[in-house]
Order: structure tokens, then C-alpha cells, then sequence
């Protein structure tokens, strides 16, 4: 019950927004007001009504059906390249930790290096070499996320390496590699998870900003980034276009982040004595 | 049976054990005694193959007959927890917060005696009833916060006893520990090397604690093995000046005097490594310092009865049966244990 009363609001907040969004995106795939590809130029550049929710778009497509399955395209890439990612950098983070020396110390200049990297750089290197798809688009994200990821891992396994429970275990007579999964692992957990509800958001970000500049997902499939792109044009005639998909990015952004740092302030002991 | 000799833990050139030999037999309980800093930890992370990396090992390590020093990683962990293992100080950092003191105890004996779980768990039972921890089925799934310290101590010591070691090394177990709880647990130790004929090695800085666990004990300071023997007969009647003042830096409520007097200290500190003497460690600090002491090492001289003892004043004519006086005047030790 202590635990309840004192969760912080930051971490309700972004937990709501977070829902909100999984919500729309999961009821997209059985469910949305219209068919969200379905063209009806008669009724373009129509106002809300009680048909079109938030209207319809230069090709009389409705804007809550794409935004809805924007929704699941922007949560189905920013998943899969964070799980992609995170798996990557913080298989590589734990074992740089537990090998210690140089072999450490390569891997971390390794990640530093992709680190400086620009990412949509690379993404638009990925796009023009192998072409614009969603299967690079996921890849360059989850490239992104694995320098991060090593970075966490390491740092956090470092802390739990100098523990004297995993010179128990070595005393028992284990190697590093196995006290890692065991012992290790379980106690970087809440370290790496934290850090992956904030790439989420810096994911769902990239997707749109790849999205925009057409190296996402493509046609028919809706996304945030490319309702952006096509509202530019028409700005004048129909702001609404573009205000909508921006609202549902900063949303999901600020969701995610919102919801880590709550995480972060529950996680760890010694920020949240500062309440 | 775990035969140490000549061993030697250099930081550089700079010495954090120097040449200490050291002998444990099947069932023998042996006492490493000396303050912060006089080498007692690194020798016995030495002694399972853990020193820093930074140090370099030199002598020889014989467990069961198998030379160990300067061997590879892959053979020690061969050795660790099933031949030698080891008792932790500090009981809370020494299990993991996380799992669940069924699942830390099953890790050694699902890594070297490859049971089954209903077999791990029979036997992870047995080990708790065998330390003396009330209960044993419902800890199995409790997670280590949930234990007092001194059931957590007793964790430890099933942890270590899990694999069946023939020696066991016990670094500063009781500290942690109140002075009731201590005692229960050196108890607790005693009759577990006595019940296995398990080899003891027993570090800490506690006299009382080692007179009431050990049969023999040696003295480091300064990295030094600086006297060695049967625990009462040394520390009854100690030949190296620091021993000496060791039991005379010993709180005692019945000492003379009562409360007012002030407890005899050696002055001043252990020096650190690599700022030491190349003659005896303890010149600088000794109250009965001979002109050659910071020069010349003392041997370690055999005083017959198994004792030996490095102290340049013991080859002096006339002083080799008198015991050390204490440096403090008029604080001369008494009956330990």
C-alpha cells in the first residue's frame, strides 16, 4: 500500500499516454472507423462530423483510421528495433563487464564509435544502399539502440561485479560468463528496462523522422511520419493534417519518457528519497 | 590438507604477503591473526587462486597434493568450492538480494555434484538443518532480507559447506556478527570442521574469537608471518613483541585499574605496502627495537613445541625462553579465551 500511495505522478501520466497508445495501436488490427487506406476523393478536406471523427484527408481517407494504424506502426517498428537493440547492446555490455581488460575497454570504444555516428545518417545510408523498406527501417533504429544499451549494461554490471555475492559465486568455483547470466543479469534488469522505455520513445521518433523523408514504412501502410510529409504541401489549405500526427507523436514521446523516468524514480532508491 | 610455502604477493615491488608458509591438515582449525592492512585477506584470496590481478603470486599453493600457484583460471575453478572454499564476511553483499536462499544454495551443488532438483533440494535442506537454521523448508523460499544476521552468517556457511570442501576458509566471519551471535557461530564452526574433519583457516583480528575457534594460530603484520603456534601456549605467552602488543591492546572489564585506565595501543600504524622496512615490518612501531631490526629481517625461528617466531631478540643470549614484554608498561597480558 506504501508503495501504491507513493508512486509518482510522471510515472502515471506516462503509463496513461503509454496505454493509450498500445490501446489504439492493438484495436487497429481488428477494428478502425473506416477501412484506413480506403480512398473517397468526393469527400476530401472534410471537417469533423460524426462520420469522420477528425475528417478526411486530401484522398478522403479517414484521419482516426490512419492515425490509429500509424499508431501500430510506430509501436510495432519501435518494439521489435528495441528489443533488437537492447538485446544486442546489453548482451555486449554484460560481457565486456565480465571480461574485463582490454577486451572491455574495445567494446566500449566500439560503442562510442557507432555512438558518434549520426543515426539517420546511417539510416539514409541503409535506405539508399538496400532501399527503403521497413525491414531497414527497423534495423537502423535497432543499430541506434545498441551503444546505449552496451553502455547501460556495462555500467550497471560493473556496480553489481564489485558485490561480494559474485565473489561467492567464483569462490563456488563458476566463471564470469555463467555468474553473469545468473547473478548479474537479474540485478541490471530494472537498470536496462528503464532504459529501454525511453529508446521507445526515441524509436517511435526515428520512425517518423525516416517516415517523413520516405525511407519507412511505404504506401498503402499508414504511419505518423508520412501523414506529416503529405500534409506539408497543403499547410495552408488544411493545418489540421499536420497538427494531428504531431499530436501523436509528442504524445507518444513524452508517454514513454514520462514513464521511464517514472520507472527510473521507482527503481532506484537513491533518487526517489529526494520526494 | 593445504600446504602454503614460501608464498609471496608482490604489487610491484611493493610486498602484500611476504614468503608466508602455512600448513592445514585434515580436521586442524588455524587462526591468521593481525590488524587492518597486515595481509590476512590477500593471503587468503591467494589462497583460492583470487588475487588481484594486478598481483603477482609467487610460491607454491598445494591442495591435496595438486600444486595450484601460478596455475590457470580454468584449473582453480576446478578447485573452488569443491576442494577449498570460503565463508564471507559480511553476510548481507554476500547473497544475492534477488534470488531466493533455496536457488543461492542449489548453485554449487547443481555446478559440482550435478544432482537433479528434487535431489538439490534434499540436500539444501540438509545443509540448513546442518548449520543449525530453525525451520529449513520455509527459508528455502525466503529471500536473504528476510533473515536475521546472524541466520544469514549461517546461510553463508551452508554456502560454503555445500560442495563438500576439505578446507574452508573463514574470512572475518563474526564481525558482522553481535558477541553472543560470534560466539554461536564460531561454535557452529568448530563442530562443523570437527563433524567433516575439514581443514580450518580462520582469519580475523579478534583474539578471543581465534583463541575460543583455533588450535594454532599465526601472527601476520606487514605481510609478515611474524609468529606462529598452538593458540593458547602463543597467546599465553607470545615471543614477538607484536603479538605482544596485540593482547595488550585487548578491552578487558576485569583488567586492573577498571574503567579509569586507559587500554594500551601500539603506536603509531601498519605501514602501507611498499613504504615498509626491508628489515622486520614491525621496527618503527617495536618498544624493544635493536639497532639491526629496520636493516635485517628476523628468520623465523623455531621455538620448539611447533612455535616459531621472527624476532631479532629471541637469538640474543639470555632473552630466547623469556616471552615478550608488552610495549605499554604495566599491561602485561593476561589468560586469553
Amino acid at each position: 500500500m506504501m508503495r501504491m500511495r507513493s508512486l509518482p505522478v510522471n510515472l502515471l501520466l506516462g503509463a496513461a499516454l503509454v496505454a493509450a497508445l498500445t490501446l489504439a495501436a492493438l484495436l487497429s488490427l481488428v477494428w478502425t472507423p473506416h477501412p484506413f487506406a480506403a480512398i473517397d476523393v468526393a469527400n476530401r478536406f472534410q471537417g469533423p462530423s460524426a462520420e469522420h471523427w477528425l475528417g478526411t484527408d486530401q484522398l478522403g481517407r479517414d484521419v482516426v483510421s490512419q492515425l490509429m494504424a500509424g499508431a501500430r506502426t510506430s509501436v510495432a517498428i519501435a518494439f521489435v528495433a528495441v528489443v533488437l537493440g537492447g538485446s544486442v547492446g546489453t548482451a555486449l555490455g554484460l560481457f565486456a563487464s565480465a571480461a574485463g581488460d582490454f577486451v572491455e575497454d574495445a567494446v566500449m570504444r566500439l560503442a562510442d564509435f557507432s555512438f558518434a555516428f549520426p543515426a539517420l545518417l546511417f539510416a539514409i545510408m541503409l535506405a539508399a544502399v538496400f532501399g527503403p523498406s521497413l525491414a531497414n527501417a527497423v534495423v537502423a533504429i535497432a543499430f541506434i539502440n545498441v551503444p546505449v544499451f552496451a553502455r547501460v549494461a556495462r555500467a550497471a554490471a560493473n556496480q553489481v561485479w564489485t558485490r561480494e555475492f559474485t565473489l561467492a559465486s567464483r569462490v563456488a568455483g563458476r566463471s564470469g560468463f555463467s555468474i553473469t547470466v545468473d547473478h548479474i543479469l537479474p540485478n541490471v534488469a530494472a537498470a536496462v528496462i528503464v532504459q529501454a522505455t525511453i529508446e521507445f520513445a526515441v524509436a517511435i521518433l526515428a520512425e517518423a523522422a525516416l517516415s517523413y523523408l520516405g525511407l519507412g514504412v511505404q504506401p498503402p501502410a499508414a504511419s505518423w511520419g508520412r501523414m506529416l510529409s503529405e500534409a506539408q504541401t497543403l499547410l495552408y489549405l488544411a493545418p489540421q493534417l499536420a497538427i494531428y500526427p504531431g499530436l501523436c507523436i509528442v504524445a507518444a514521446v513524452l508517454g514513454f519518457n514520462l514513464l521511464g523516468d517514472g520507472l527510473r524514480d521507482v527503481t532506484d532508491p537513491r533518487l526517489s528519497r529526494r520526494q | 590438507m593445504l600446504e602454503v610455502d614460501s608464498l609471496s604477493v608482490r604489487f610491484g615491488e611493493a610486498y602484500a604477503v611476504r614468503e608466508a608458509s602455512l600448513s592445514v591438515a585434515p580436521g586442524e582449525r588455524v587462526g591468521v591473526v593481525g590488524e587492518s592492512g597486515c595481509g590476512k585477506s590477500v593471503l587468503a584470496a591467494s589462497l583460492l587462486g583470487l588475487a588481484p590481478e594486478a598481483a603477482r603470486v609467487t610460491g607454491s599453493i598445494r591442495l591435496g597434493g595438486n600444486e595450484l600457484a601460478g596455475g590457470p583460471e580454468r584449473r582453480w575453478r576446478g578447485h573452488r568450492g569443491r576442494d577449498i572454499a570460503m565463508v564471507f564476511q559480511e553476510p548481507m553483499s554476500a547473497l544475492n538480494p534477488l534470488l531466493r536462499i533455496g536457488q543461492i544454495l542449489a548453485e554449487p551443488i547443481v555446478l559440482h555434484q550435478r544432482l537433479g532438483r528434487r535431489a538439490a533440494e534434499a540436500r539444501v535442506l540438509s545443509l540448513l538443518e546442518e548449520v543449525g537454521i530453525p525451520d529449513p523448508r520455509a527459508r528455502l523460499s525466503q529471500f536473504p532480507h528476510q533473515l536475521s544476521g546472524g541466520q544469514r552468517q549461517r546461510v553463508l556457511i551452508a554456502l560454503a559447506l555445500a560442495a563438500d570442501p576439505s578446507i574452508l576458509i573463514a574470512d572475518e566471519p563474526t564481525t558482522a556478527l553481535d558477541a553472543n551471535m560470534a560466539v554461536r557461530v564460531v561454535d557452529l564452526l568448530v563442530e562443523l570442521t570437527q563433524r567433516r574433519g575439514m581443514g580450518l583457516v580462520f582469519i580475523s583480528h579478534d583474539l578471543g574469537v581465534v583463541a575460543r575457534a583455533t588450535e594454532r594460530v599465526v601472527v601476520m603484520y606487514g605481510g609478515d608471518v611474524v609468529e606462529t603456534g598452538p593458540t593458547h601456549a602463543t597467546l599465553e605467552a607470545p615471543r614477538h613483541p607484536y603479538t605482544a602488543g596485540l593482547i595488550a591492546a585487548r578491552p578487558s572489564i576485569a583488567r586492573a585499574g577498571g574503567l579509569r585506565t586507559r587500554l594500551p595501543t601500539i603506536p603509531g600504524m601498519v605501514p602501507p605496502v611498499g613504504r615498509r622496512a626491508p628489515g622486520c615490518p614491525f621496527s618503527g612501531r617495536c618498544a624493544v627495537e635493536l639497532p639491526r631490526c629496520a636493516g635485517e629481517r628476523p628468520p623465523l625461528l623455531d621455538m620448539g613445541e611447533g612455535a616459531r617466531a621472527a624476532c631479532h631478540r629471541l637469538t640474543e643470549a639470555g632473552l630466547r625462553d623469556e616471552p615478550a614484554t608488552a610495549p605499554a608498561p604495566g599491561a602485561m597480558p593476561e589468560t586469553v579465551g
